[in-house]
C-alpha cells in the first residue's frame, strides 16, 4: 500500500563523487557551505552556479532529484525573501504605497535565495552520492577526536546506523499491518481529524510493539556476539582515502582558488 | 447441499474463448430471490464460482525503474466450498496472489471476481466482509486492550449490534479452542500459540465465506498446529466456506486440501488434485518443492516390494496400503 517509496536519497552510481571517501565529501561539503555563506558578489554566485551544474552533470544525478531536494527550503526562501524585500531600507525601486521595494532589498533577497539554494543543492549532492550508512561511518571517523571529551561518538554513530538500517524494515512492517488491518475492515484516511487519528491506532500499537521486539532481539544478538563497541573494534567497511579523493579534492580546491584569485584581481 | 439465497446472486459465465473473455462481452445471469441453488453441482452446466481469476498480471512498482513482474497470466477458478492449497517456494508470488482475493492489491492487467464482484470496481467493504485473510504471523497485528476487543474489531467495523458481536466472538473462540477466561486479558499477555489463535479468531469471527490463510501454523508446536487445522476444517464444514491454504508443508496440504495450485516464478506451474500433483515429484523438486515424506518412504519401500502402491500421500493412507499389502500376501 505504501508505493514507490524511495529511501534516503542515495542513487547508485560509479562516478568520481560516488567512489570517493565519505570523509572527503563531508569536509568538502562543509567547506563549500562556508564558501557560499562568505561570497557576496554576483560573479562569485555565477561561478558557483556554473561549478555546481558541472558537478551535477558529472555525478549523472537526474535533475528531478535535485529539484526535489530544493522543495523543502522553498518556503523558507519565500518567507525570508518577502521579509527582506519589505523591510530593507534604501533607494526605492518600486513604490507600492503600503511599502517600498528597494534596490538593496532586491539585492539581499536574490543573494539569500541563491545562497540557500546552492547550499541545499550541494548538500544533497553529497547525500545523493553516498549511502546513509557510509555517511554515518564518515562522521564517526571525523568526530572520533571528541571521544577525548567523553562524548560517546561510536555509540551515537551505531545508534544512527541501526536506525537507518531499520527504516526499510519498519516501512515493510507498516505495509503488512496496513494490509492485515484493512482486511479486517479498518479504514485509514476517513472521517474527521479525530477519527483519522484513531484509525491509526490499529497500525501504531503493533508497529511499536514490533519495534520493541526487534530491538530486544537485536540487543540479544549483539550481546551473544560479545559486542561492546568503541575501543579496539575493527570494522567491516574500512574507510580508505584513494586517488579518487585526491582528484575530487583537486577539482574542488581548484574552484575555490580560482574564485579567490578572481576576487583579488577584480578588487 | 441445498440452500436458498436471500440476496441476488450473479453468476459469471466463464469461457475459454479469447474474444468472449473480454469483459465487455461477459454475460451475467441474474438469479431471483427464492431460487434454490444447488451449490456444489453445476447450474446450467456452469460451476458456481467463488473465486474467478482471469488472466491476472501484477507488476510491482509499475512504470518505474524498479518494475518487477510478480504474477503473470494467472487463471484460477475456485468453487464454493472447495479446499484449495497453494504451494510455491519463497518469492513465487503466493502472497501477492492472495492479496488479490480481497482487493488489497488490484490487478495490473486482468480481472479478479469474488462471488460475482469485480475487485477492481466494487465496494471493497463488501468484498472484505466476504473474504477473510489471515496473513503470515497474524499475532503481530494484535493491538486492542483486551482479546475480546481485538477479536471484535472487524465486527465493530461492520457496524454490528453489541449482542451479535458478542455471539460471534464467543463462537469464534470456541471454534479455535481458546478459553473464555482470556477474553478480558490483554493480547500481549498471551503465549505465542494463544496469540496466533486469537488473531485467527479475529478473522473467523467475521464469518467470511472465503477464508484465506497464509502459513497459519508456521512456527507452532504440533498440538497448536493440529488445533488450528481442526478449527479450519470445522469452520469450513459449519459454514460451507471456501478455504484457501498457503503452506510449505506438503504433509498438511496432502491431508487437508482437495486441490492444489503450484506457483513458480509468478506463473501457475501445475494445478490438480493432491494425487495428480504429488505424482509429479520430479517437477516439484525441480522448482524447489517436495512431496510428503511418507511418499518418499513408500517409494523407497517399492524398491523392495515392487507390488506396493507408492501413490500415497498421507500417513493414514500409507498405513492402510501397507496393511492391505500384508493381508494380500498372507492370503497368497
Amino acid at each position: 500500500m505504501i508505493k514507490n517509496m524511495t529511501l534516503g536519497q542515495y542513487l547508485p552510481g560509479t562516478t568520481l563523487l560516488h567512489k570517493s571517501d565519505p570523509r572527503t565529501k563531508i569536509i568538502l561539503t562543509f567547506l563549500f557551505m562556508t564558501f557560499f555563506i562568505i561570497i557576496n558578489k554576483y560573479y562569485q554566485f555565477a561561478a558557483s552556479i556554473l561549478f555546481t551544474v558541472i558537478i551535477l552533470i558529472g555525478t549523472k544525478v537526474p535533475v528531478k532529484y535535485v529539484i526535489k531536494s530544493i522543495k523543502p527550503i522553498l518556503f523558507i526562501v519565500l518567507i525570508t525573501g518577502v521579509v527582506n524585500l519589505v523591510t530593507t531600507k534604501g533607494s526605492t525601486a518600486l513604490d507600492l504605497r503600503l511599502f517600498k521595494i528597494t534596490y538593496e532589498g532586491l539585492d539581499i533577497t536574490i543573494k539569500m535565495a541563491l545562497r540557500l539554494t546552492l547550499i541545499m543543492v550541494n548538500a544533497s549532492l553529497m547525500t545523493l552520492t553516498t549511502t546513509p550508512i557510509t555517511i554515518t561511518d564518515g562522521f564517526e571517523r571525523l568526530l572520533g577526536g571528541l571521544k577525548r571529551f567523553k562524548i560517546p561518538v561510536h555509540e551515537i554513530a551505531m545508534m544512527m546506523s541501526i536506525a537507518l538500517r531499520f527504516i526499510p524494515t519498519l516501512i515493510e512492517e507498516t505495509d503488512k499491518l496496513m494490509k492485515a488491518q484493512a482486511s479486517r475492515g479498518a479504514e485509514f484516511d476517513q472521517g474527521n481529524i479525530i477519527n483519522r487519528a484513531r484509525s491509526y491506532i490499529p497500525l501504531l500499537v503493533p508497529l511499536l510493539v514490533g519495534a520493541f521486539r526487534r530491538a530486544e532481539d537485536l540487543a540479544m544478538a549483539m550481546e551473544a556476539r560479545c559486542y561492546k563497541g568503541g575501543e579496539g573494534r575493527t570494522r567491516l567497511r574500512q574507510l580508505k582515502f584513494t586517488n579518487v579523493d585526491i582528484h575530487v579534492t583537486i577539482i574542488f580546491a581548484f574552484f575555490i582558488l580560482a574564485n579567490i584569485i578572481l576576487t583579488i584581481s577584480l578588487k | 447441499m441445498r440452500r436458498t439465497t436471500q440476496k441476488r446472486l450473479f453468476v459469471v459465465v466463464w469461457t475459454r474463448n479469447e474474444e468472449q473473455r473480454d469483459s465487455s462481452k461477459r454475460t451475467y445471469i441474474k438469479l431471483h430471490n427464492s431460487t434454490p441453488i444447488n451449490y456444489n453441482k453445476s447450474f446450467n452446466g456452469l460451476e458456481i464460482m467463488s473465486i474467478l481469476i482471469n488472466n491476472l498480471n501484477y507488476i510491482y512498482m509499475s512504470e518505474t525503474p524498479y518494475e518487477k513482474t510478480a504474477l503473470s497470466d494467472i487463471n484460477i477458478k475456485i468453487n464454493e466450498g472447495e479446499f484449495v492449497g497453494i504451494i510455491g517456494h519463497t518469492g513465487s508470488g503466493k502472497s501477492t496472489l492472495i492479496q488479490h482475493f480481497n482487493g488489497i492489491l488490484k490487478p495490473t492487467i486482468g480481472k479478479v471476481t469474488i462471488n460475482g464482484l469485480d475487485i477492481s470496481k466494487e465496494n471493497l467493504k463488501e468484498i472484505r466482509r466476504q473474504v477473510g485473510i489471515v496473513f503470515q504471523y497474524p499475532e503481530h497485528q494484535l493491538f486492542e486492550d483486551t482479546v475480546y476487543n481485538d477479536i471484535g474489531f472487524g465486527l465493530k467495523k461492520l457496524g454490528m449490534a453489541r449482542e451479535k458481536i458478542e455471539e460471534q466472538i464467543l463462537s469464534a473462540i470456541e471454534l479455535i479452542g481458546l478459553d473464555n477466561k482470556i477474553l478480558h486479558k490483554s493480547p500481549f499477555e498471551l503465549s505465542g500459540g494463544q496469540k496466533r489463535k486469537a488473531a485467527i479468531a479475529g478473522v473467523i469471527a467475521m464469518k467470511p465465506k472465503i477464508l484465506v490463510l497464509d502459513e497459519p501454523a508456521a512456527g507452532l508446536d504440533p498440538v497448536g498446529r493440529e488445533e488450528i487445522y481442526n478449527a479450519i476444517i470445522n469452520y469450513r464444514k459449519e459454514n460451507n466456506a471456501t478455504v484457501i491454504l498457503v503452506s510449505h508443508n506438503m504433509e498438511d496440504l496432502a491431508r487437508l486440501a482437495q486441490r492444489i495450485i503450484v506457483l513458480n516464478e509468478g506463473k501457475i506451474e501445475m494445478e490438480g488434485t493432491v494425487s495428480e500433483i504429488f505424482k509429479k515429484s520430479d517437477v516439484l523438486e525441480k522448482i524447489g518443492l517436495s512431496v510428503p515424506q511418507i511418499t518418499y518412504f513408500m517409494k523407497g519401500l517399492k524398491k523392495y516390494l515392487p507390488d506396493i502402491n507408492d501413490n500415497v500421500y498421507t500417513i493414514k493412507e500409507a498405513k492402510e496400503e501397507i496393511l492391505n499389502f500384508i493381508k494380500k500376501r498372507a492370503s497368497i
